[in-house]
């Protein structure tokens, strides 16, 4: 099958204006370390999480009461069943034994006979991620690159803070990045390039070694 | 190719994909971030999920990622499975979005207007209300057109990468791409008539 030609390409046959329009389109925010680190902290916490929906745990008091009441149970056992079946894949818990038939009507028990329901008395804790500072070190980074473009020295000042907080710190390249930008946006051609070319001394391999060598007129 | 952001590999944990041979059924939820993390935050952005929104809406994706992990069995590449997950819960978002499309266009292209500096206000203005002409046209393609059109024509995907992505044949690929252009031309006919008619 042949490929269609791309409407931004020049024989294209691409309707009037399309071109114009597609050349318009907004570039989407860098997936950076930073937005990867806060994304993550989202991420453990819902991982700390049981992983079963509202109506699983519906199915979960659903079988409890089976085992009190008998054949009644199968009644709010099937309705939390249908609910909770998803459109993807089943949940681990759907083949849970509850469902098997029941022998002879037990006996009665008494309900101050039976054990306590442990219920948890707090949500679970979110784990510690081994990489809280370098998360920080990310949101101060995120700040000034979200800065570079409307209020450059605003960004600068930020990542003078950065040293001064971090002056070990593990983004360091993406700071001197973030410098060197802000200093281009001020219109410190000179300065950008003496950043860049200090950086790329620090970190010649680095992740950004590519744009600073651009800034750095390498 | 315009939107398609510089490759950032991760700093201390680059696992991006899976390693040869590798079983990603046995993955945790924090590992399908760390290894597809990136391919779900372009997924939503691909699908129209507005800047401002795409964290929550990220999140909202691991959500079910993280309950429906477990059943998971390897079928499917882990990211078509991710994407059909991406698909659901941006259609949703995409349902609420419709009714607040003017203040998210807005966010949108004051984004884009902070990071073009260099051009000139007037240039500036123009690209602002072609980037809102768009994304109104984008907005109103069902999302899999959508998805397709965005990869292949200004993304500069090519076809096997995005058969790839959303999991469909190449086929099925080039049908989307060819829906997606026709309901784009009609689309920029009208805006091009309704232009014409508010300057007459």
């Amino acid at each position: 099958m042949k490929t269609p030609v791309r409407w931004l390409e020049a024989n294209a046959d691409a309707p009037q204006g399309a071109a114009d329009l597609l050349s318009a389109a907004p570039s989407p925010p860098p997936y950076t370390d930073a937005v990867r680190y806060r994304l993550a902290v989202g991420v453990a916490k819902t991982a700390a999480l049981p992983a079963t929906s509202a109506w699983t745990s519906l199915f979960a008091k659903g079988a409890f009461v089976a085992i009190i009441g008998g054949g009644s149970g199968y009644l709010v056992h099937a309705l939390a069943a249908k609910h909770d079946a998803p459109p993807l894949a089943a949940p681990a818990v759907a083949s849970a034994p509850v469902a098997a038939p029941l022998p002879a009507a037990p006996p009665p028990v008494a309900v101050e006979a039976l054990p306590a329901l442990q219920l948890p008395t707090a949500p679970p804790e979110a784990p510690k991620l081994k990489y809280d500072s370098r998360l920080e070190e990310a949101e101060l980074l995120e700040k000034a690159r979200a800065l570079v473009g409307s209020n450059p020295s605003q960004a600068l000042r930020i990542t003078s803070d950065y040293a001064r907080q971090f002056p070990k710190g593990r983004l360091g390249a993406e700071a001197d990045l973030i410098a060197a930008q802000s200093l281009l946006g001020l219109g410190n051609t000179a300065g950008a390039r003496s950043r860049a070319q200090a950086s790329l001394k620090r970190y010649p391999n680095g992740l950004y070694a590519r744009q600073l060598r651009e800034i750095a007129g390498q | 190719m315009r939107g398609v952001p510089d490759a950032i590999p991760s700093l201390s944990e680059p696992a991006q994909g899976a390693k040869p041979g590798e079983d990603e059924t046995r993955l945790s939820v924090t590992q399908v971030h760390e290894r597809h993390g990136e391919f779900v935050w372009r997924t939503l952005h691909r699908m129209g999920v507005r800047p401002p929104h795409v964290e929550d809406v990220y999140q909202e994706v691991f959500i079910v990622v993280h309950r429906r992990l477990r059943s998971f069995s390897g079928q499917c590449a882990i990211t078509t499975w991710l994407y059909e997950i991406c698909f659901r819960v941006a259609a949703g978002y995409r349902r609420k979005a419709h009714f607040r499309r003017e203040e998210l266009v807005s966010d949108w292209s004051e984004l884009e207007l902070a990071g073009s500096s260099s051009a000139s206000p007037e240039r500036q203005l123009v690209a602002a209300r072609q980037a809102k002409q768009l994304e109104r046209i984008l907005d109103d393609l069902p999302l899999e057109y959508r998805v397709v059109f965005v990869m292949f024509e200004i993304e500069g995907m090519s076809s096997e990468q995005i058969a790839e992505s959303v999991g469909a044949p190449l086929g099925t690929v080039y049908s989307r791409l060819y829906r997606a252009r026709k309901r784009f031309a009609r689309a920029l006919a009208r805006l091009g008539a309704a232009q014409m008619e508010n300057k007459s």
